[in-house]
């Protein structure tokens, strides 16, 4: 997908994938069936929420510009291909990003970010190229332009449910590739465009560097955001319209919110990838490779998580380029993530980031009647 | 009329295509009341509530908050004017942890916005800190302190209940709407309910939707009687209960 077109599966390994799937899919509906059916019955009043879900922690700014700042000094300590490498895992990274707002949070499913990026790296040439704008000033431009563009397609398409928007975006998205993506003065008629980076960072190894900063910075800030008012309004619009509604929230309000910001970020992503790769197509931003390996990514490492992105991000792109050496290694990383999203959907709804987060801690809860809750309240004298 | 009325109903009818689930229904609300709502199934009275908060269209009516007219704003307006309302399913924000749900109830309350929030500016912490703060008030009403951390999916239907309880009264309404807040509960779990009603109280007129005639008739100030989407009686639960028009409806024969 990323790294040229996936082999076709061979006979057996169809079968096998196949199988993998059916066995899943029926190990989940058993494990549901007693999971609820039965846990209760046999534990009596005491309820205990053992092993139950439990979020993923977000991380704190802190961290993530920490662990930005790490992960630079080991971009400088890889070679200079890898450090190219390195530096498009985290452009992904950003892209997973802009899905775990939009779907992880905001509970949209849009096939658009391929689409965004593209207008991202579109606006680099045209900006930085045509217009010689400096970088510093093209990134956030191309950012910030994607928002009025995801505006109009979300006002006219976000009172939809979830699923009849995410066929929306497909035409959406399918308009946009064949009319702007093919206009000489947006895209150079669809032919091969040039986005050279500025001189003082024109080295890999710098040029990781800087993607490391600005990348790790919006993890930070998103951090920041989600744990706040902004991110609990768009998990509240998300969880219960009407409640979040009676609450204050507005949903349409906010799910454009969501939808906005996510469009950002995969302008953000497509200038910088514009600029690491230096030359490129249109044919890069297509919305059926990039916005559904995107897709692949941000669920397989958990899309309601920050990490979660980073993390897909590291195994699609930064895994299946290690694994490129061996090409039928390869299709078997093609294979074993597609069975790996389907496991993640009917496992983890955090992804691989939860998993790894519910085998750290798993804490016991006894549920008490509520009647406690009520009357020790009523003990210590209510208000 | 007086300035302490909290809720004033007037004449509400709501449609939905040829039926007409509430109509011409007047109710109205005293600061520090509770009223409770009674009646059969299909009476029109969760219909009332939708109306009320804003999720019914009006085909005619009017519906105040504190003096000011709401009939014509959206739901998440008339929460900024004092509304809160419960559900019946409880459901809540299912994905959420008890501690996001009742920060999440104090939206309306933060000054920051979302670049505040992103640079971790001080008003958005300032933000968060004094919504803390306000937590520990809403526990002292509804002591679910001990499932801060956990998922509301992951709660049975009782402590859901009582979180949304605690989540509802954070806000310190004027007007709350319950609707059939007993519904799921065990009966010790509906009795120390109707002690939690009384403590929220205070300032908020109350108006509850419920089928538990006994479980209103201990803390109502007053009851509304409603059938086939009209008020049939109101008064003390005493006259009420014992109108005949309330006794036909709930008995569905007339009564002698």
């Amino acid at each position: 997908m990323l790294v040229g077109a996936p082999a076709p599966l061979n006979g057996l390994r169809s079968v096998l994938a196949t199988g993998l799937v059916i066995v899943l899919l029926f190990a989940r509906i058993e494990r549901r069936f007693v999971s609820e059916q039965e846990a209760r019955a046999l534990e009596g009043d005491e309820r205990t929420l053992a092993g139950k879900w439990k979020p993923v922690p977000l991380g704190s700014p802190r961290a993530w510009l920490a662990g930005a700042a790490v992960l630079g000094l080991v971009v400088f300590g890889l070679s200079g291909f890898w450090a190219f490498v390195a530096g498009r895992t985290l452009i992904y990274a950003l892209l997973g990003l802009s899905l775990v707002i939009l779907t992880g949070w905001s509970g949209q499913v849009s096939l658009m970010p391929g689409t965004f990026a593209g207008i991202g790296a579109a606006l680099a040439w045209i900006l930085g190229t045509k217009l010689g704008f400096p970088m510093p000033l093209v990134l956030p431009l191309a950012a910030l332009a994607t928002i009025p563009i995801a505006g109009i397609v979300g006002v006219a398409a976000l009172r939809l449910r979830p699923l009849y928007l995410a066929v929306a975006t497909v035409a959406f998205a399918g308009l946009f590739e064949e009319t702007l993506f093919v206009q000489h003065w947006f895209a150079n008629g669809g032919n091969a465009m040039s986005v050279p980076r500025p001189r003082w960072i024109a080295g890999d190894h710098v040029f990781g560097l800087v993607v490391v900063l600005i990348v790790g910075a919006t993890f930070a800030a998103t951090a920041a955001f989600g744990r706040t008012r902004t991110g609990r309004a768009l998990r509240m619009a998300r969880d219960n319209e009407r409640a979040a509604a009676s609450a204050g929230v507005n949903p349409t309000k906010y799910r454009l919110i969501g939808f906005a910001l996510s469009a950002a970020y995969a302008g953000l992503a497509g200038a910088l990838l514009a600029y690491l790769l230096g030359t490129f197509s249109m044919a890069t931003f297509g919305f059926l490779v990039l916005s559904l390996t995107v897709f692949g990514l941000a669920t397989v490492g958990g899309i309601r998580t920050p990490v979660g992105a980073l993390v897909g991000a590291f195994i699609v792109v930064y895994l299946s380029e290690v694994f490129r050496a061996s090409a039928s290694v390869q299709d078997w990383v093609f294979t074993g993530t597609g069975a790996a999203i389907i496991a993640v959907m009917a496992y983890s709804p955090d992804g691989m980031a939860g998993m790894l987060a519910r085998f750290k801690r798993r804490s016991r809860v006894v549920e008490p009647p509520v009647v406690e809750a009520f009357e020790l309240a009523e003990a210590s004298g209510g208000r | 009329m007086d300035a302490d009325i909290a809720l004033e109903v007037r004449g509400v009818r709501v449609r939905f295509g040829a039926v007409v689930p509430c109509d011409g229904v007047d109710v109205t609300v005293n600061a520090g009341e509770i009223v409770a709502i009674i009646g059969p199934n299909g009476a029109g009275k969760s219909t009332l509530l939708d109306a009320i908060s804003g999720f019914a269209p009006l085909e005619a009516g009017s519906v105040a908050i504190g003096g000011t007219d709401v009939t014509r704003a959206l739901p998440y307006r008339r929460a900024r004017f004092g509304l809160a309302r419960s559900f019946q399913d409880a459901r809540g924000f299912a994905n959420m942890t008890v501690r996001e749900a009742l920060l999440g109830s104090l939206h309306g309350s933060f000054r920051g916005g979302l670049l505040a929030e992103g640079i971790g500016a001080g008003v958005a912490r300032d933000d968060e800190r004094a919504a803390s703060d306000l937590i520990e008030e809403a526990l002292a009403l509804v002591d679910v302190r001990r499932y801060l951390e956990v998922r509301i999916a992951d709660l049975s239907v009782g402590t859901a209940r009582a979180v949304e309880l605690a989540v509802l009264s954070l806000r310190r309404p004027a007007v709350l709407l319950l609707d059939e807040p007993a519904s799921g509960l065990q009966q010790s779990e509906v009795e120390a309910l109707a002690g939690v009603i009384e403590r929220i109280r205070g300032s908020a007129a109350t108006l509850i939707v419920e089928h538990d005639v006994p479980f209103v008739r201990a803390f109502a100030d007053r009851l509304i009687a409603m059938d086939l989407g009209r008020v049939i009686a109101e008064g003390s639960p005493g006259e009420v209960l014992d109108h005949p028009a309330v006794i036909e409806s709930y008995l569905g024969v007339p009564a002698r």
